[in-house]
């Protein structure tokens, strides 16, 4: 077990392999893979000598679908089967694609799951899955490169990403077949990149102003505690509707009107982000587009025009930082540093509008490409086991308060937003009816006081609650955030003590069914890989359980198990490690389970002693010693 | 682990059950105790361990969220000391509602005159100086053991919760200025 890593030295080389464990930056424009390989965080490159993998996925009629730089190139002549940013609709409802959709160069049809899915040659395809495939490129890249199966992944997403968009994350990892040690923000991830880097304490500002989103945290370092104070931003919010927004003016520039074509408009958007990032270095740009009537519009955008036409975009940022100040309770003043993540921060336009609010130069000493993936890796690398002993510890918030339904269709706000994670808090209800046996709760996220101004997350239907008279049956309902940023949820009925049943329908995402079965159905695998990874999954979980059991007897079976209970530890570990060769997962899921139960007694102990011991003011390092 | 969730936020963090505290002395426990208990900690540990791991560091959280408050340190110092708090009832205390009534004018005033940002931080500047004020004046309360010291805390609490519901209200106007 992580937690009281007492290892003597020497053994320390034979217990502890070295675990392949990465960090992936899945972005609405590129995703990055990095790793921490001989103490030192890199990108890893692809076959092409690339770092950056763009985040397209084109898909075939017959043929699996391909990733990357390859399918970026065919955007202009499949338009339609070409998927970019696909991470924009990742836990979004059909009605919030709706506004940016009829510039977005796809077909959509709505689902089940309430995700709308994009209609292609190879059926119509969930954001999900579009995001497993780029997924599973990027851990075959790692793979090639590191030799060997990957034992974990980091994978990032915006600070401001609500619970939907997160769990479709982790949906698409599960559907790619990547273990997810922890979804971390953003912005702590590159925090974390410059903080080990330059070691500085104090109050740091992350600016991420990426290609789909807009975040901004304010995170406090000391003594090795990365510290999220607050953190704001708008998930709809990048580089893309800079683009969109030159191309709409190259459009009304051009005389355009009326419907454009999917692969004309793709390529006027192609322009758009061409002029955009020549104008980071040059005073203007010639632009051509053609004009479908065979000839062709030319033009120049100066800078100057260039930046009064994204002003507005720039100053909707400002906002969230503004908020984010307040709710840390803090000034400009209180900042030692500003850092610049996201590739829309190397417009100088966006660079001087910074500068001017928080009143000094940002930091964009490490690359804002790279920079979220090596803070993604070094975090991995932590998880995974890798840095015994190390004290890194990162404290997160979430982003958007967590709220239910009550009469009269408003919300009561049950963890406000910036609240440190995990947090668990429970609320109780009751019946109106008698003799009621069920009960819907309906749960939502965001700042607003209106059911229909808030995100829905979830309908949870609650059931088995024993006929009572009305308001007799009291009904504890717990919320738990995770350390991902994850809601799950809970009931009991506390005069009986039975335990409701909870059937979840999440408002954008798929159920854990839905996800199983798309992952039985997936075109990602033949039925031979599902099997193999399953199995391989599987190994991993017990080849892990199996180290922390054997270091937490040696540690600890003196002194808090009798013989008796040691004796059955033993032979439950032994049985484990001896079936872990079988291949037979169903046999090792057995054998696991049952290592699991009769640990969970030791574990309980193991625990409550160590915090005993750490409650009365022992110091850490005296109980790492 | 039962043991430790039948502590009081106070033993938890090892402290003396006072209204001032020491939140610098707070905030190191804290981190601490963080760094033992928090999941990334436990990332390769039972699943057992792993629950348990989350709903440790969700006790300590939200027990540091509200001894580090002055406000829900108040409350919670009050409920453990008996005091049956009621939000939703209104104050008898005639003087603190007219101040109140003053105080709501006050913000309305400020939201719509000539100079809306002016005037709105004044008055932050003045609900600060108040908030300031209560709590010294809570720790006072809090020490003194003579009878009617705990209703005196209350009321402080009463003033304390209602000031910096304004004070709330004010900064989302000013947000939306912005």
């Amino acid at each position: 077990m992580v937690l009281f890593q007492i290892s003597e030295p020497g053994e320390t080389q034979l217990q502890r392999q070295h675990h392949l464990a990465v960090g992936i930056d899945l972005g609405t424009t590129n995703s990055l893979v990095a790793t921490v390989r001989d103490g030192h965080a890199e990108t890893l490159v692809n076959e092409y000598g690339d770092y950056h993998c763009p985040s397209v996925v084109r898909y075939f009629a017959d043929a699996p679908p391909v990733v990357g730089q390859e399918a970026k190139d065919a955007a202009y002549q499949d338009p339609l089967n070409t998927i970019a940013s696909a991470k924009r609709l990742l836990g979004r409802g059909v009605a919030d694609i709706e506004m940016t959709a009829n510039r977005l160069p796809y077909e959509f049809s709505s689902s089940d799951c309430g995700m709308p899915y994009i209609k292609t040659v190879a059926g119509n395809i969930s954001p999900v899955a579009v995001s497993a495939e780029i997924l599973k490129k990027l851990m075959e890249q790692a793979e090639a490169d590191l030799g060997g199966e990957l034992d974990g992944a980091v994978i990032t997403v915006p600070a401001y990403f609500d619970d939907a968009q997160r769990q479709a994350t982790k949906d698409a990892a599960r559907l790619a077949g990547l273990k997810v040690l922890r979804l971390l923000n953003e912005p702590t991830a590159a925090a974390v990149a410059y903080g080990l880097d330059s070691g500085s304490e104090g109050i740091h500002v992350v600016y991420d102003f990426g290609g789909g989103t807009f975040d901004v945290s304010i995170l406090r370092f000391s003594r090795g505690v990365f510290e999220v104070m607050a953190t704001a931003g708008d998930s709809a919010l990048g580089g893309d509707d800079v683009d969109r927004l030159l191309a709409e003016w190259l459009l009304a520039e051009a005389g355009l009107t009326g419907e454009i074509e999917h692969h004309h408009l793709r390529r006027i958007i192609g322009e758009a982000n061409r002029a955009k990032e020549a104008l980071t270095t040059a005073a203007s740009v010639q632009l051509s587009i053609d004009t479908q009537t065979g000839k062709a519009w030319q033009g120049v955008l100066t800078r100057a025009d260039f930046e009064a036409l994204i002003d507005p975009l720039i100053l909707r940022t400002l906002r969230p930082c503004r908020r984010a100040l307040r709710d840390a309770g803090l000034t400009t003043d209180d900042i030692q540093d500003v850092v610049m993540v996201g590739g829309s921060t190397r417009i100088p336009r966006v660079r001087e509008c910074v500068a001017e609010f928080f009143g000094r130069e940002p930091m964009v000493d490490i690359d804002p490409d790279k920079v979220v993936a090596v803070g993604a890796a070094i975090q991995a690398d932590i998880l995974v086991g890798n840095k015994p002993g190390d004290e890194m510890l990162l404290l997160d918030v979430i982003p958007l308060s967590l709220g239910i339904e009550t009469m009269g269709g408003l919300v009561e706000k049950l963890v406000p937003r910036n609240t440190t994670i995990p947090v668990v808090r429970a609320q109780e209800f009751t019946t109106f009816k008698d003799g009621q046996t069920a009960m819907s709760i309906h749960v939502l996220q965001g700042e607003r006081e209106l059911v229909a101004d808030s995100r829905s997350l979830a309908r949870f239907e609650l059931r088995g609650i024993p006929p009572m008279n009305a308001g007799a049956a009291r009904i504890r309902v717990t919320f738990q955030v995770d350390a991902d940023g994850l809601l799950s949820v809970s009931a009991r009925e506390l005069t009986s003590g039975v335990e409701s049943s909870i059937e979840i329908k999440p408002s954008y995402g798929l159920t854990d069914s839905e996800v199983e079965k798309m992952l039985a159905d997936s075109l990602l695998y033949a039925a031979e890989d599902v099997k193999k990874r399953r199995l391989h999954e599987q190994l991993v979980d017990s080849a892990r359980l199996i180290e922390a059991v054997e270091a937490a007897l040696k540690m600890d079976a003196d002194g808090m198990l009798t013989n008796k209970e040691c004796v059955t530890i033993k032979a439950a570990l032994t049985t484990l490690k001896d079936k872990i060769q079988s291949e037979d997962i169903a046999l090792i899921k057995a054998v696991h389970d049952k290592l699991e139960r009769v640990t969970s007694d030791f574990a309980a102990r193991r625990m409550n002693v160590h915090i005993n011991e750490a409650l009365s003011g022992k110091l850490l390092d005296q109980i790492i010693d | 682990m039962e043991s430790f969730f039948s502590k009081d936020y106070f033993q938890l963090f090892n402290f003396p059950a006072v209204y001032d505290i020491d939140c610098d002395a707070l905030t190191q426990r804290y981190r601490d105790m963080q760094g033992l208990i928090h999941p990334d900690r436990f990332v390769n540990a039972t699943e057992k361990e792993r629950r348990m791991s989350v709903q440790l560091t969700a006790l300590i959280n939200e027990a540091y969220n509200v001894l580090k408050s002055p406000l829900m340190r108040a409350r919670y110092l009050l409920q453990q000391r008996g005091v049956d708090i009621d939000d939703s009832v209104t104050s008898k205390d005639i003087a603190f509602l007219t101040e109140q009534i003053e105080l709501r004018e006050r913000l309305e005033e400020a939201r719509q005159g000539a100079n809306p940002g002016r005037a709105l931080m004044t008055l932050a500047g003045e609900l600060q100086k108040r908030l300031m004020g209560l709590q010294l004046a809570l720790e006072d309360a809090f020490l003194d053991e003579s009878p009617g010291a705990l209703e005196k805390a209350h009321r402080l609490y009463d003033e304390m919760q209602f000031i910096s519901r304004l004070n709330d209200e004010l900064d989302e106007i000013e947000d939306v200025l912005s």
